[in-house]
């Protein structure tokens, strides 16, 4: 009784692990349970259990709801992955200018919407891109074609790596100071010298423009948050899931939203990058004394 | 606001940027799967080819570039302007013109280079790819050799590993009851955290319970704990030994710099060659990951120590070994707790990418939704679910801690 007294912590914590335990040897597996291994989830079974919800049908294999409970949110993700089919291809229709075609086109408004954010990130890209490694593609959306066949010396190639090299070591002398300079130097020297330049510019050609953008927008976010309330509460639980969430999970969405390239690329790394930086501009807001307001 | 708050609160705006910077170089292998081109694209071409030498050069350019940008966005943001009035022109402008030299001698050199290289490449303008010089071979010969010489050592870890400790754990995952779980999961909230964390434990749990894949979450979360049970005590352990010395500390702190910011996909490849398509494969990649945080937070975790304890205790008269579980383990636990928070999250991560060699787990049905027409919703669901896996550890132990820095009175 004393020992109970002392420690009433531990003990319940004793309580708890005899509880599951008993529970865990209570309940027996069912005869019929296995683990679903490879396709077979998807062959139709006439054991299985269904249920129709919001006109989606879910099948399962039925259990004891104490060992098993049934999937009651199996309709979750068809209904995610038809509300966004939806989106994109049947809401709200609107006339939009065509350039190419030189006509107005119906077009629906989430389409079109992320079209034209796609190609903005395409040109940023481009831009980078082309002063690393030379293009046309850039100097093409400020002109033409045409343009640039009239005057060939615009097909500028791109900067040679030794020029690349020196120019981030001595930015980041100025920067830094001389170890910074030689760790760049040498970094660059070995990318340049292993064959992965181009990989590698093209790379860092959308990192420069994913990295300050999700910059901008965490910073903004972040002071958002610190300055109201409610934005803090509707953020806050969005951030915890992304932060935890796997990259890969929002691949899938994305592609269906923003089509494949180094535009979507982008535009998924602000995705997962924005959070970290919003948390962290809120927890050094918070930290300032209130007296410095 | 921009005056006063945002330089006063620079410190963590700092990690921010940090953080932003290495989850680009994180998301630019990922992103490859999307159509973006460059070096992620590379590495997975070469670790589709199993070539590891390949895919280990890509990797360090990743990491190398993460680094450079990251420690130059450090230094600018930590430079003071100096002005200096009395400078001349040339003292004033001394880095860009240079950097204008080195422009001009830069196409000079180029220039010659396109004479002097007359029927290859211009090597003094681009190295083209895969046309420098190339450790691949070296690389991949280790691990062949490594493979050849050691097989038979292999082999019977392997098979000791996967029979007598993780099918056992796995068996023992699947064999509990929904309920069983439930109830352990808000009685830990409870007791932890009171009424609210249950709550929100239970909320968690609740959604991967009702949804199609609660089997799969648990081989998820039997692979997260064991990951995280070994990487833990890896990290600890050699935290602890490195904060004995300060060299060796910051050699440390750089190791971690590295390896967080290589790109997880490479450790796969190695791995699966030595272990095959086993769940052993995955968990050493988990646990190479995943002891990164442990470590890390170990280190800064002890740093945080106020040094007045430390001379204090050593006046006092203890000794090496006192000091350090008496004093130091105590006071750095809130702290290393959060790495703990954070390895969770890398192994769940890594667990996530093991799908690549072939697991049972919530990433293996990622993978498919990638595939798949109709795999958006799956996709979101799935990545869902493993976020409240996290979110679970996380809860409980966030709430612990700041009970526990109560208590201390740190904070």
């Amino acid at each position: 009784m004393e020992l109970l007294k002392k420690y009433p912590k531990s003990f319940q914590w004793l309580f708890l692990l005899a509880v599951f335990f008993a529970l865990c040897f209570a309940i027996d597996v069912p005869e019929t349970y296995k683990f679903i291994r490879g396709q077979a989830e998807f062959v139709k079974d006439p054991n299985q259990s269904a249920f129709v919800f919001l006109g989606k049908e879910v099948r399962y294999y039925a259990f004891d709801v104490f060992w098993r409970l049934p999937p009651l949110l199996g309709w979750l993700p068809i209904w995610i992955n038809d509300s966004l089919f939806f989106l994109m291809n049947d809401w709200m229709p609107m006339e939009f200018w065509n350039e190419d075609t030189q006509e107005y086109k119906t077009r629906p408004l989430v389409l079109q919407i992320t079209r034209n954010l796609t190609a903005f990130m395409t040109f940023l890209i481009e831009l980078i891109r082309e002063i690393l490694l030379g293009g046309l593609e850039t100097i093409v959306a400020f002109t033409s074609w045409d343009w640039i066949d009239a005057n060939p010396w615009a097909e500028l190639p791109g900067l040679p790596w030794t020029i690349v090299a020196a120019g981030s070591a001595i930015l980041a002398y100025k920067l830094g100071g001389k170890g910074l300079a030689i760790y760049a130097l040498l970094s660059m020297t070995y990318i340049s010298i292993f064959g992965q330049w181009k990989p590698s510019m093209q790379t860092l050609s959308f990192i420069l423009v994913a990295a300050p953008l999700s910059f901008i927008f965490g910073l903004g976010l972040g002071v958002a948050a610190y300055k109201s309330k409610r934005v803090e509460k509707a953020l806050y639980p969005i951030l915890l899931v992304m932060q935890t969430m796997p990259q890969y999970a929002v691949l899938v969405p994305a592609l269906v939203l923003f089509g494949v390239g180094d535009h979507a690329a982008v535009i998924i790394t602000m995705i997962v990058a924005v959070p970290p930086m919003i948390l962290l501009t809120l927890l050094g807001l918070r930290a300032v004394p209130p007296r410095g307001n | 606001m921009s005056k006063v708050l945002i330089p006063t609160a620079r410190r963590d705006i700092l990690i921010g940027v940090n953080q932003v910077i290495m989850v680009c170089f994180s998301m630019a292998v990922i992103s490859a799967f999307i159509g973006a081109k460059g070096l992620g694209f590379n590495l997975l071409l070469a670790l589709n080819q199993l070539n590891i030498g390949l895919a280990l050069e890509a990797g360090l350019c990743i990491s190398l570039i993460a680094i450079l940008l990251d420690k130059m966005s450090l230094a600018w943001a930590n430079k003071q302007v100096d002005y200096f009035g009395n400078l001349n022109f040339f003292q004033r402008n001394k880095n860009s013109l240079f950097f204008g030299v080195i422009v001009i001698v830069g196409i000079i050199l180029a220039y010659f280079g396109s004479i002097y290289f007359k029927d290859g490449y211009n090597y003094l303008f681009e190295v083209p790819h895969n046309k420098g010089i190339s450790t691949a071979d070296f690389w991949n010969k280790g691990v062949d050799w490594i493979f050849d010489t050691f097989f038979v050592y292999i082999k019977a870890f392997n098979t000791w590993l996967i029979v007598d400790v993780l099918q056992p754990m796995r068996a023992l995952y699947l064999r509990m009851p929904a309920v069983a779980t439930l109830v352990l999961v808000v009685g830990a909230g409870y007791l932890i955290g009171g009424v609210r964390s249950a709550l929100v434990v239970c909320g968690l749990t609740l959604f991967i319970a009702l949804s199609p894949w609660w089997d799969r979450a648990l081989v998820t979360t039997y692979m997260a704990t064991f990951g995280v049970l070994v990487s833990c005590t890896i990290g600890f352990t050699v935290g602890t030994l490195c904060f004995q010395n300060k060299h060796s500390t910051n050699f440390m702190l750089n190791v971690c710099d590295i390896f967080q910011t290589f790109p997880s996909f490479v450790y796969l490849i190695p791995v699966m060659m030595l272990f095959g398509i086993t769940d052993t494969s995955v968990l050493i990649a988990v646990i190479v990951y995943a002891t990164i945080p442990a470590t890390r937070y170990t280190i800064e975790g002890l740093r945080s120590v106020p040094a007045g304890l430390h001379d204090a205790a050593t006046m006092s008269g203890v000794t090496k070994f006192q000091r350090l579980f008496k004093i130091e383990f105590p006071l750095a636990f809130p702290h290393m707790m959060l790495g703990l928070n954070q390895t969770i999250v890398f192994a769940l991560f890594m667990v996530i990418i093991g799908a690549f060699i072939g697991t049972e787990d919530l990433g293996q049905y990622i993978l498919k939704a990638l595939s798949d027409k109709k795999g958006a919703g799956i996709g979101l669901t799935l990545g869902i679910c493993v976020a409240f896996i996290g979110l679970i550890f996380d809860n409980l132990i966030r709430t612990w801690v700041g009970q526990r820095k109560k208590h201390l009175g740190i904070d």
